[in-house]
């Protein structure tokens, strides 16, 4: 084989292995690299037990967020369609934090099955328009289901 | 044009800081990268025996 | 007949990837490319300040996607540039390929940091961090982190076709975190959300802040071509001091 060709050989091997390579850190981040995980998630135990802290994300549901008297204590209830976990919160909460919107809480069950959060994050989406245009969707979807 | 008046468009909403802390170290960041190129293409270019560079720009003393 | 055929289109193609037959096209392209950065980038922020309308959940704080989305898109297109130069190079062998590589990787890395720091202003008001470990962001960070080597790599070896051959194979393995960091958000549960531009679907925006994000884009390319045509004309400088060809070069002005 000349020179060229054996190096084009070994990068042709080297290339394969790199997709393995790649294929394999796939695999060890989805097990360590799992941001959050959903309610459905937490309620079937299916999270590592070694964690101290975890993460639930999923929907604020709607008027389910509960202010407390001291004002800074809040509860609401995380939704994926399918499972809810009430959490509770002590802290300020971010801007975008809004009900029927995406948020992540980082924190640990208690004996109850509620989540004691330490901290709350926003999860927006990632659609970007104009508040009139908002509006107008907002509107003409109350209009479908009310048709439905 | 969405701003009122000047000091509305400096206030971004509330958010100044975290908009216009974005846009000005960016660009700081970019002049700091071209000011270190031009440095380095100007001491390069300094040829012996020559008073000129690859420009035809005269370097000074 | 066939003999000729074949030994005449290499010729050709060797003929242009020379430093010699570069540079002065090289020369050529930098001013261009950096009247239309400025150009294009005034054009975006009129476009992204003053026509686009404010959003509907973030507010004003959103403008800043005019400069992290282009920033965070170069930092991608950069290394896959870096190791399309250095796959040639390795392949055909060819000095100049390297040095392309080379020129563009500073500006990579530029493009990551504030693809990292706009990111962290937006995050804190929005989200309500600065920084968290998930997937989009961590991959983001390994890619500083790898331009950072490769630049560092590169530099420390004197022996010039060693150093352009190993930096190259740092570049060929990193490549593995560009699908990491684009797919991230669609492989795991991240706190990063999904992508709003993408070549299936239509841009979840309004078509005003699609054409400010559109023009600072371009703004962004023509940059990185200024930039990285500048710093070849450094590195063939640095390399080639002795020819003469530069020589003539220098004496014809």
């Amino acid at each position: 084989m000349k020179p060229r060709q054996k190096r084009f050989v070994l990068i042709l091997i080297a290339s394969c292995l790199l997709v393995v390579a790649s294929v394999i850190v796939k695999n060890v981040f989805n097990d360590n690299l799992v941001f959050f995980y959903s309610p459905t998630e937490i309620v079937s135990g299916d999270v590592p037990q070694k964690k101290k802290l975890i993460r639930v994300g999923g929907m604020v549901v709607r008027d389910s967020v509960v202010r407390h008297q001291d004002n800074t204590t809040v509860s609401f209830i995380v939704s994926d369609n399918v499972n809810a976990i009430k959490v509770h919160y002590e802290g300020i909460l971010p801007d975008l934090f809004r009900e029927g919107k995406g948020v992540v809480a980082q924190g640990k069950l208690d004996q109850h099955g509620d989540f004691m959060a330490s901290q709350v994050l926003a999860k927006h989406d990632e659609n970007y328009m104009p508040p009139e245009v908002a509006d107008l969707l907002e509107r003409s979807k109350d209009q479908k289901i009310l048709g439905d | 044009m969405e701003w009122a008046s000047l000091t509305e468009f400096f206030r971004m909403g509330g958010y100044s800081i975290y908009v216009w802390g974005s846009y000005c170290v960016s660009f700081f960041l970019f002049f700091i990268e071209l000011y270190f190129m031009f440095w380095r293409f100007r001491e390069l270019s300094k040829t012996e025996g020559s008073d000129k560079n690859l420009n035809g720009d005269v370097i000074e003393a | 007949m066939k003999k000729i055929v074949t030994e005449v289109i290499p010729l050709n193609f060797w003929k242009y990837s020379t430093p010699k037959t570069v540079f002065p096209i090289a020369s050529k392209v930098i001013p261009m490319a950096f009247l239309f950065a400025v150009i294009l980038c005034v054009a975006g922020i009129y476009v992204g300040f003053f026509v686009a309308p404010t959003d509907f959940q973030q507010g004003e704080v959103y403008r800043i996607i005019f400069i992290h989305v282009p920033s965070a898109w170069m930092s991608m297109f950069i290394y896959i540039i870096i190791v399309f130069w250095s796959l040639m190079g390795l392949i055909f062998n060819t000095r100049l390929s390297f040095m392309m590589a080379q020129s563009l990787a500073p500006t990579g890395a530029v493009m990551t940091v504030i693809a990292l720091w706009t990111g962290a202003l937006w995050g804190k008001p929005t989200w309500g961090t600065w920084w968290v470990w998930d997937a989009r962001l961590t991959s983001e960070l390994i890619l500083l982190f790898l331009y950072i080597g490769y630049i560092v790599l590169g530099a420390s070896i004197d022996d010039i076709r060693r150093s352009d051959r190993t930096s190259a194979i740092l570049a060929l393995i990193g490549a593995v975190n560009i699908p990491i960091i684009y797919f991230s958000v669609e492989w795991w549960s991240t706190l990063h959300q999904g992508a709003s531009i993408s070549l299936t679907a239509a841009p979840k925006m309004a078509a005003s802040m699609f054409l400010g994000l559109c023009l600072m884009s371009l703004s962004f390319w023509m940059y990185t071509i200024g930039a990285a045509f500048y710093r070849l004309r450094i590195v063939i400088l640095k390399r080639e001091k002795s020819s003469t060809w530069l020589r003539e070069f220098e004496g014809a002005p």
